[in-house]
């Protein structure tokens, strides 16, 4: 995987996740404890490392998973998975907590620098000084050809890497935490690579971006995107949001953003009341 | 600007803008292949079967209002949801089946385009590239609006079966009789035109085809209410079209024992027992038909070849944004369009491997769609609840009756 090393920030061992997944786990005594289903990290460093190792109990079936803290793990190698702990505990999900299979790998993301929606279709994990990182993805085909066993046409294609720190999730967990992150990619925008981007996120997420960074930044970013799609996103913002867009929104470019033709009546509605405040204190009339 | 500027009339403006998905979906599925099976139902079993068209309908306004709802929810097509979910081998089996599928019914399409002109007198080598070269055009210069609009105003000759279903003079109470009153004739046939019929109407790519749509046109969730009236009228009126060419096949080929074996026949056959209007009105819905599936059917393999591989597209984005996209159409064109040119060309083959294929595909599509519904990671709040899945899993259960019965009968 020297190409990989290359196009990744990392000089450690690289791991792919869909590697790791369904390996058997044991314990430090021999003791099989059963086969790895996730890694869980949290949403927040650059490189963010792991947290737990969650297991698939061996012997029953079960929905129930068990837990195991990366402090208790000994080895983490395709096919060997070795924990110290030989009685997890019961594994419930932290709120902070992303799980990679769930919420990134085969999940849409958006590729800030590139200003593109993709699917993850591989994630590098970085073994470096005794910790393990999330270092990034791979949306390009390559990996999926590689993880259907077609090796050839794998090594025919491209692989297209992403380091973790320039892409924004859309899985419902991964957007979440992104946004409630410091330093979160969407804030480092100017407004017409924010415009960019929520044109092609869908308009619920586009709109949770919107309401992430200073209304200055949102209003600005809200006069590059397309007609269309600007008074959607308005129209889906909270109307407090709205009320403070609105207040810093140029007159000309607030009557283009307010085209109810575009709207439900019950949005409508609401992108009025929202627009109507500023927009009196502004002609000096009082409700 | 004034509250007063949301009058009633705007509601109408603002479904308007919201028409689009539920219609091109339901109407595509009275392609040739649906037209032919229905034909044959009114021709073997006169109205008796008409029930189980209004079975179908019902279920296709099921699975595409679902579908519609997953689409606007998530932002994203049905291949895409089912790689996220059920994983990339499972998404890739159901892409490559989806793609042969839609492949040979694409031919199927363009058979029945050929097959209409040729009763106009026009040959296939000569209708059948112009057909291509048409809707290829269509999708690869047109905006997003003016596709719709082109597609929306191509699906008004559908009117033309209604029109021949009229003057073939039925039995209207008969008609009625089997639509609301099932029986099902004795033999493994019955069956056979049970599972076609069901499996003509709730079309796999039509089920992908919608939530792409929904979602390549940013449907919210503000709009769903609209959307579903588009797709209760959308499934309604391809229940409607279905009906009357069922009953138009009734009232003449069932009547004085005409057998036939595609829409092309039934065309033909339809002039000396209502008159040559009846016979050209068919026609002519069997071209319009096909043309309008043979610009959706490529557009569902394009959408949902993009969101398996990741390069989610759309119809707004460049031949340069967007090579998957509209490489994909293309293939499935100019295969689809190709077959029916080589002489000799084993196009039954061809055809039955599709309707195979279809059948074989609804299932496991089915049942990822309903798991999908199901997922509260993706739906949220508006996650499908238990009660609220059991119609889905009556209809994949009645599916399932059907498929492995007609299975049992063919081994046996």
């Amino acid at each position: 995987m020297s190409g990989l090393r290359e196009r990744l920030p990392t000089s450690g061992r690289v791991l792919r996740l869909s590697d790791l997944v369904g390996a058997p786990v044991r314990s430090a005594d021999g003791r099989r404890l059963g086969r790895l289903t996730e890694l869980t990290i949290g949403f927040g460093p650059r490189q963010p490392p792991l947290r737990r190792l969650v297991v698939r109990p061996a012997g029953r079936r079960t929905d129930q998973r068990l837990a195991v803290d990366w402090s208790e793990v000994v080895a983490l190698a395709p096919g060997d998975v070795r924990v110290q702990e030989s009685e997890p505990d019961r594994w419930d999900a932290d709120p902070d907590e992303l799980l990679l299979i769930r919420d990134v790998l085969d999940t849409q993301v958006l590729d800030v620098g590139g200003k593109r929606l993709a699917r993850v279709a591989e994630v590098y994990l970085t073994h470096d000084t005794g910790n393990v990182s999330v270092v990034g993805v791979d949306i390009g085909a390559a990996a999926i050809w590689r993880r259907l066993g077609l090796k050839r046409l794998a090594s025919r294609s491209r692989s297209s890497v992403l380091e973790w720190s320039d892409l924004h999730p859309i899985s419902a967990r991964g957007h979440a935490l992104a946004l409630s992150g410091d330093g979160a990619g969407v804030q480092r925008l100017s407004p017409a690579e924010l415009a960019a981007l929520v044109t092609h996120l869908p308009l619920r997420q586009g709109a949770e971006v919107l309401t992430a960074v200073a209304p200055e930044t949102a209003a600005e970013a809200l006069t590059l995107t397309p007609r269309r799609v600007g008074t959607e996103m308005l129209a889906a913002l909270p109307e407090n949001a709205v009320t403070a867009i609105a207040s810093v929104l140029p007159e000309q470019h607030l009557g283009r953003l307010t085209d109810l033709r575009f709207l439900s009546r019950r949005a409508g509605g609401k992108l009025f009341a929202g627009v109507r405040r500023p927009h009196r204190r502004h002609h000096g009339r009082h409700e | 600007m004034s509250s007063r500027a949301l009058k009633p009339r705007l509601r109408l403006a603002i479904l308007a803008g919201v028409v689009g998905p539920g219609l091109l979906a339901g109407l595509s599925d009275d392609d040739p292949a649906g037209i032919t099976t229905y034909s044959v139902l009114g021709a073997e079993h006169g109205y008796q079967m008409l029930w189980v068209l209004v079975l179908s309908v019902v279920a296709l306004m099921l699975f595409h209002d679902l579908s519609a709802r997953v689409g606007v929810i998530t932002g994203q097509g049905l291949a895409g949801l089912v790689r996220e979910v059920y994983g990339v081998r499972r998404a890739s089996a159901a892409v490559v089946a989806l793609v042969v599928a839609n492949i040979g019914t694409t031919c199927a399409e363009f058979a029945g385009i050929a097959a209409g002109f040729e009763l106009f007198g026009v040959p296939r080598y000569v209708s059948v590239p112009l057909s291509a070269a048409g809707v290829s055009y269509l999708v690869l210069r047109g905006s997003f609006h003016r596709v719709e609009r082109a597609l929306l105003a191509l699906s008004a000759v559908f009117v033309t079966y209604v029109l021949a279903g009229v003057l073939a003079k039925p039995d209207w109470g008969a008609a009625l009789h089997g639509a609301v009153v099932p029986s099902l004739p004795p033999g493994r046939n019955a069956l056979v035109l049970v599972t076609a019929t069901i499996g003509t109407t709730l079309a796999p790519w039509g089920l992908s085809f919608i939530q792409s749509y929904v979602a390549d046109k940013k449907l919210t969730i503000a709009h769903l209410r609209d959307e579903r009236i588009d797709v209760i009228v959308g499934s309604a009126l391809t229940g409607v079209i279905g009906a009357f060419v069922v009953i138009a096949a009734a009232a003449t080929l069932h009547r004085d024992g005409k057998h036939i074996n595609d829409a092309a026949d039934a065309a033909a056959a339809l002039k000396p027992l209502a008159g040559p209007l009846a016979a050209t009105l068919f026609a002519v819905g069997l071209i319009g038909a096909a043309l309008l599936a043979a610009s959706i059917l490529p557009l569902s393999t394009a959408y949902s070849v993009s969101e398996f591989l990741g390069r989610e597209s759309a119809l707004d984005d460049s031949l340069r944004q967007a090579p998957v996209f509209y490489g994909t159409y293309a293939v499935v064109v100019v295969v689809g369009a190709g077959f029916i040119l080589v002489p000799g060309a084993p196009l039954v083959a061809i055809l039955v491997l599709s309707q195979v294929l279809n059948a074989v595909l609804l299932l496991p599509l089915l049942a990822f769609m309903y798991g999908i519904a199901r997922n509260r990671n993706l739906m949220g709040e508006h996650t499908v609840s238990r009660r609220g899945g059991s119609p889905y899993l009556v209809t994949i259960a009645f599916i399932a009756v059907c498929v492995v019965g007609l299975g049992v009968l063919t081994v046996a």
